[in-house]
C-alpha cells in the first residue's frame, strides 16, 4: 500500500532534514502508530504521502503510485482515495454536522441521491445520528473529531491519514475516537496516525513506528509506546 | 460539482463579502460607463465629421469694388468670371456641383442667418462680395482646386469651411483621447479591486479551501466560486452601466440635447446598443483574468 525508497526531506530554511533515509514498507488493511517526540518528522512523513510536500530525495509510492512522479493536475484525484483527519478538526464553522460530512462528496461532485444515502450511514457509523443539524461549535470536541473522521471516512478512503486526532481531546474522548478508527480499519482501511499519546497507543496494540530526529528508530508489531520511554 | 451546490456557495460567498462585492459592482459600473462613454464619443465625432464634412463648400469669392487683393483691379469683370467658372467647370470630377451666388442672394442668405440680429443693419447689400459655391467630391481635396483658382485674377480668396471644423475636431479628438485614458485608468483600478477582493475571499476562505484538497477537489472547482462571485460582481456592474448609457441616452441626448442642437447628428439608438456588448466582454474579461491570476498566486495546490 505505502512504500518510501530511501525518502529525505529537507526543508528551506532548515538546517537538518526533518526525515533521513526513510524505508518503510505499509500494507493494505493495516493500522500504523507514528510516535516519536515533537520535531521528530511525523507530520512531514504524513505530508509527503499526500502529496503536501515533494521528497527531496528517494521515491514514494502510495497505492501503487508512484506520488514524486505524480503530476500536479492529477494531484486531486489521487487525494479521492484516501481520508485526512487533524488535530484541530478542521470543520466549516457556517455549516451543518450533515453538510459539513457531506462536502467531502459535493466538492467531488457526487450526486444528490448518493449524498443523501451515504452521509446518514456514516453520521450513524462515528455516532453523530440525530446531530446532523447541529452547528460545529454546538458540538463538544470529540463530536466535532467524530465529524471530522466522517467527512475523511464518507468516500470510502483506501487509506486514513490521522495527525494527532486525539491531541485535543481528553482520556476517554480519545479512546471512543479510536475505537471508531479501528472499527474502520476492520472495514479494510488502512490507517496510519501519527500521535503522542503513550496510552493510547500501549492500549490499541497496533504496529509502531518511531522516529527520532527524522530517522527510524523503531519498527515493531503491537508495541508498547511507554517502553522505549524508559 | 452540482449546480444548486456551486450557487449556494455562490451566494454565501456574496453575502459574507457584502462591502466588497458593492464596492466592486460600483468600481466595474463607474469605469464600464466611462468605458462605454469613451468609445460612444469615437462613434460621435465620426457622426459629426460624416455630417459635416457633407455640408462643406469651397467658397472662391470674387473681388468687389474695395478688394485690396493682388489678383483684384477693381470689381471682377464678365470675362475673369467666365474664366473662373471655366476653370471651376474643367475640375470634374474633383468638383462635384458648384452654384453661383450673388451679392443680392448673399445679403438674403445673410439675413436670414442673423435674423433680428443688429447687425444687419450696418451691412449694406453691395458689402458682400459674389461667390462661387463649390462642392468637391472629398472635402480634402481642397487643394487641388485651390492651387488653380486662387492666383486667377478677378479672385479674392478661396475660403476652405474644412479648416474651420478641422479645429473643432482637433478639441473632439483631444477630449475622446482623455475619455479614454480616464476609462482604461478606471478599468486598471477595477481589476486592482478584484485582484484585493479576491485575494481577502480566499485568505478568509483557507479554511474551506484547505478541506477542499485534502478531500480531492480538483483546482478548477477549488477556484470556481471565486471566480464567479467576481463575474457576478462584474456583470451586475456592467447591468448599471449599461443602465446609465441607455439612460444618458433617452434622457440627456434625445430629450435635451437633441432638440435644441438640431445641427448635430448624435448617436442613434443603434450605436449606443451596439457598444452595450463591449461593455459585458470587457467587465467580464478583466474580472476573469484578474481574478484567475489572483487566484495562481493566492491558491497554490
Ligand atoms: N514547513 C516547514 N518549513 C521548514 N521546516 C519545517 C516545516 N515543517 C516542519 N519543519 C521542520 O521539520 C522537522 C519535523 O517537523 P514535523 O512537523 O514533521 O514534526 P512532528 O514530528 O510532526 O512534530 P510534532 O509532534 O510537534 O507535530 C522539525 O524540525 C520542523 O521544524
Ligand atoms: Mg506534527
Amino acid at each position: 500500500m505505502i512504500i518510501f525508497d530511501h525518502v529525505s526531506k529537507e526543508y528551506k530554511h532548515s538546517n537538518r532534514p526533518a526525515l533521513n533515509d526513510i524505508n518503510l514498507t505499509i500494507n493494505q488493511g493495516e493500522f500504523v502508530f507514528l510516535v516519536g517526540s515533537s520535531g521528530s518528522g511525523k507530520s512531514s512523513l504524513l505530508r509527503l504521502m499526500v502529496k503536501e510536500e515533494k521528497a527531496t530525495e528517494g521515491s514514494i509510492e502510495v497505492d501503487g503510485i508512484n506520488v514524486g512522479k505524480l503530476r500536479n493536475r492529477k494531484v486531486p484525484a489521487f487525494r479521492r482515495n484516501m481520508g485526512i483527519i487533524f488535530q484541530d478538526f478542521r470543520l466549516l464553522p457556517t455549516k451543518s454536522v450533515f453538510d459539513n460530512v457531506a462536502f467531502g462528496m459535493e466538492v467531488i461532485g457526487k450526486s444528490r441521491k448518493e449524498i443523501r444515502e451515504r452521509v446518514p450511514e456514516v453520521l450513524d457509523l462515528v455516532g453523530l445520528a440525530g446531530k446532523e443539524k447541529r452547528l460545529p461549535t454546538e458540538l463538544s470536541g470529540g463530536e466535532q473529531q467524530r465529524v471530522a473522521v466522517g467527512r475523511a471516512f464518507v468516500n470510502n478512503p483506501k487509506l486514513l491519514l490521522a495527525d494527532e486526532p486525539t491531541g485535543n481531546l481528553d482520556p476517554a474522548t480519545s479512546v471512543g475516537i479510536m475505537k471508531l478508527l479501528d472499527r474502520i480499519n476492520r472495514t479494510g482501511t488502512t490507517i496510519v496516525m501519527a500521535t503522542h499519546d503513550v496510552a493510547i497507543v500501549d492500549q490499541m496494540r497496533k504496529r509502531i513506528v518511531q522516529l527520532d530526529r527524522g530517522h527510524i528508530v523503531r519498527d515493531q508489531e503491537r508495541g508498547i509506546y511507554g517502553e522505549m520511554a524508559q | 460539482m452540482r449546480p444548486s451546490f456551486i450557487a449556494k456557495e455562490l451566494g454565501t460567498g456574496l453575502r459574507r463579502n457584502l462591502t466588497m462585492t458593492i464596492a466592486l459592482v460600483v468600481s466595474v459600473a463607474v469605469s464600464l460607463t466611462l468605458f462605454g462613454t469613451a468609445l460612444l464619443m469615437r462613434t460621435q465625432v465620426e457622426r459629426m465629421k460624416g455630417y459635416w464634412y457633407d455640408k462643406i463648400e469651397v467658397s472662391i469669392f470674387l473681388c468687389g469694388p474695395n478688394s485690396t487683393a493682388v489678383t483684384c483691379t477693381g470689381t471682377v469683370s464678365d470675362e475673369q468670371r467666365a474664366a473662373i467658372q471655366a476653370a471651376i467647370q474643367g475640375l470634374t470630377p474633383t468638383v462635384q456641383s458648384w452654384y453661383y451666388e450673388a451679392s443680392a442672394q448673399a445679403y438674403e442668405r445673410f439675413k436670414v442667418q442673423f435674423k433680428g440680429s443688429p447687425i444687419i443693419a450696418n451691412v449694406s447689400p453691395y458689402a458682400l462680395p459674389e461667390s462661387f459655391r463649390v462642392k468637391l467630391d472629398d472635402p480634402n481635396h481642397f487643394e487641388t482646386i485651390s492651387s488653380v483658382v486662387s492666383t486667377m485674377p478677378g479672385v479674392e480668396t478661396v475660403q476652405d469651411q474644412r479648416k474651420l471644423l478641422q479645429r473643432f475636431f482637433t478639441i473632439l479628438h483631444g477630449m475622446q483621447t482623455v475619455a479614454l485614458g480616464i476609462a482604461i485608468a478606471m478599468l486598471f483600478v477595477t481589476v486592482l479591486l478584484v485582484m484585493n477582493t479576491v485575494r481577502i475571499a480566499a485568505y478568509a476562505r483557507r479554511r474551506e479551501t484547505s478541506i477542499m484538497r485534502s478531500v480531492g477537489a480538483s483546482n478548477m472547482s477549488i477556484r470556481l466560486p471565486f471566480i464567479l462571485e467576481a463575474v457576478t460582481a462584474a456583470v451586475l456592474g456592467a447591468g448599471v452601466a449599461a443602465g446609465i448609457m441607455l439612460g444618458l441616452k433617452q434622457y440627456v441626448i434625445d430629450q435635451r440635447l437633441a432638440p435644441s442642437m438640431s445641427y448635430i447628428a448624435f448617436v442613434t439608438w443603434d450605436d449606443v446598443l451596439a457598444v452595450l456588448p463591449w461593455l459585458f466582454a470587457a467587465g467580464v474579461g478583466t474580472t476573469v483574468l484578474a481574478a484567475s491570476f489572483t487566484l495562481r498566486r493566492y491558491l497554490r495546490g
